[in-house]
């Protein structure tokens, strides 16, 4: 238990180190990667769906006190996409490293766009506009990213199906 | 239903959104203040990484202004070669042409240490370095362009007339179309360009410089902008007025000309 929890702090702390330190340096353009999405994705397939919800929750408050008008929004949007991806892996095989990217990219652009959409009042017009110019060239990046992260990973993943 | 239902058969991890999803909704609901409060907690735990991220882009920052000045001072280094070149052949052209030596000048620091409590707002007093020898009548600049010109020495201190002055005139000349005319101060801010005829042709946002026919300003000092022209105020002339390009309630530093090897 204890060692779950430090792993857990440890992780929190790399993530939020990374995304004050590296995420805006190793940006390109707009497209920022977004290394909580991909560990969540990771933690959501590896460990269990309470990790990856956890994690979220978290790193995505951590990541809301930049827009103190929208706290909460990021953390329940990081919840939501755990338990997308905790459904969609009961309802597809995510074994294949190819599906986990696709699973990646799809998160980040449903994320985004959902947090977009809220954060701009549901201006169609921006967000369409952020859409192609932030959105889509983050999740790519992000895909790129996962990539990496998840063919390091692989020979430790293992998808946790729950009997 | 179908959906969900993996969620469903298990009770903690259902339980756990629940909670979850409870806290990030109450956080989004909570009033600004709040929310402002909860933020600035949140960011004193990793502000202290925004420090290092910032000197970080800082160092590439550097590198990359330091890329750009190496790229400007190579094509200014080309530029500089090309002008001395062009110096040396405007050189040999004027002793052709017998054309008198141009002028060259030796800049002397000036600090201004007052106003003339006698002639407030049109002169300064500044002091300059104790082995500076200058003289009256010598143009005074600073970084923006002409300032005035000194009306009295002693020691090392100099008064300096400002070109908001009614005594202080310049002879200047439209750098565009080189109309020439004399710049004198009327009051208020700006500066008139006089002796411009009708038929001339002078436009606004055009720069006016120093023409060097007065004597005393040498040829080619921004003096400003010209910001109206307005004609039929006199049969002979155009009425033109300059923005000057220097902030006469914010002189500070100042440099005398004086011609090299002269006083």
């Amino acid at each position: 238990m204890a060692r779950n929890v430090l792993f857990f702090i440890g992780l929190l702390f790399c993530v939020v180190v990374f995304q004050a330190l590296l995420a805006d340096i190793i940006s390109i353009g707009l497209a920022r990667p977004d290394i909580i999405l991909v560990l969540l994705v990771w933690l959501t397939l590896t460990k269990d769906l309470t990790w990856g919800m956890s994690f979220g929750f978290a790193a995505g408050l951590f990541e809301d006190s930049h827009s103190p008008q929208l706290l909460g929004l990021g953390a329940l949007l990081k919840i939501a996409s755990a338990l997308a991806v905790f459904l969609i892996s009961h309802r597809v095989r995510t074994d294949s490293l190819v599906i986990r990217i696709a699973v990646v990219a799809g998160v980040v652009i449903l994320h985004d766009l959902i947090y977009f959409l809220v954060a701009f009042s549901f201006d169609a017009r921006l967000d369409a506009m952020i859409l192609v110019n932030i959105i889509i060239p983050s999740a790519l990046y992000t895909s790129i990213i996962a990539a990496g992260v998840l063919y390091l990973s692989d020979k430790r993943l293992t998808l946790r199906f729950e009997s | 239903m179908k959906w969900i239902s993996p969620l469903l058969t298990r009770q903690k991890a259902f339980r756990t959104s629940l909670v979850l999803v409870g806290i990030s909704v109450a956080c989004f609901l909570l009033p600004v203040d709040a929310k402002t409060y909860i933020s600035g907690k949140l960011i004193t735990a990793y502000a202290p990484f925004y420090g290092i991220s910032n000197k970080i882009d800082d160092a590439f920052e550097v590198y990359d202004i330091n890329r750009q000045l190496r790229t400007t001072i190579t094509g200014q280094m080309l530029e500089l070669t090309v002008l001395r070149e062009q110096e040396r052949e405007n050189d040999r052209l004027r002793e052709l042409l017998g054309f008198k030596e141009s002028v060259e000048y030796d800049l002397i620091p000036a600090e201004i240490i007052a106003l003339d409590p006698k002639r407030r707002q049109n002169a300064v007093i500044a002091e300059i370095g104790h082995d500076a020898q200058v003289a009256v009548d010598l143009p005074v600049v600073n970084v923006d362009g002409l300032v005035g010109k000194t009306t009295s020495v002693l020691g090392d201190l100099v008064t300096v007339e400002l070109l908001t002055s009614p005594n202080c005139r310049a002879a200047a000349r439209d750098a565009n179309t080189r109309v020439l005319g004399i710049v004198r101060w009327t009051g208020g801010k700006r500066l008139l360009l006089d002796n411009v005829s009708i038929s001339d042709t002078v436009a606004v946002g055009d720069t006016v410089i120093t023409s060097g026919l007065g004597g005393v300003f040498p040829e080619g000092l921004l003096v400003g902008t010209i910001i109206s022209v307005v004609t039929g105020e006199s049969p002979f002339f155009k009425s033109i007025t300059l923005e000057p390009f220097v902030d006469f309630g914010a002189l500070e530093e100042l440099i005398v000309l004086k011609k090299s090897g002269g006083l």
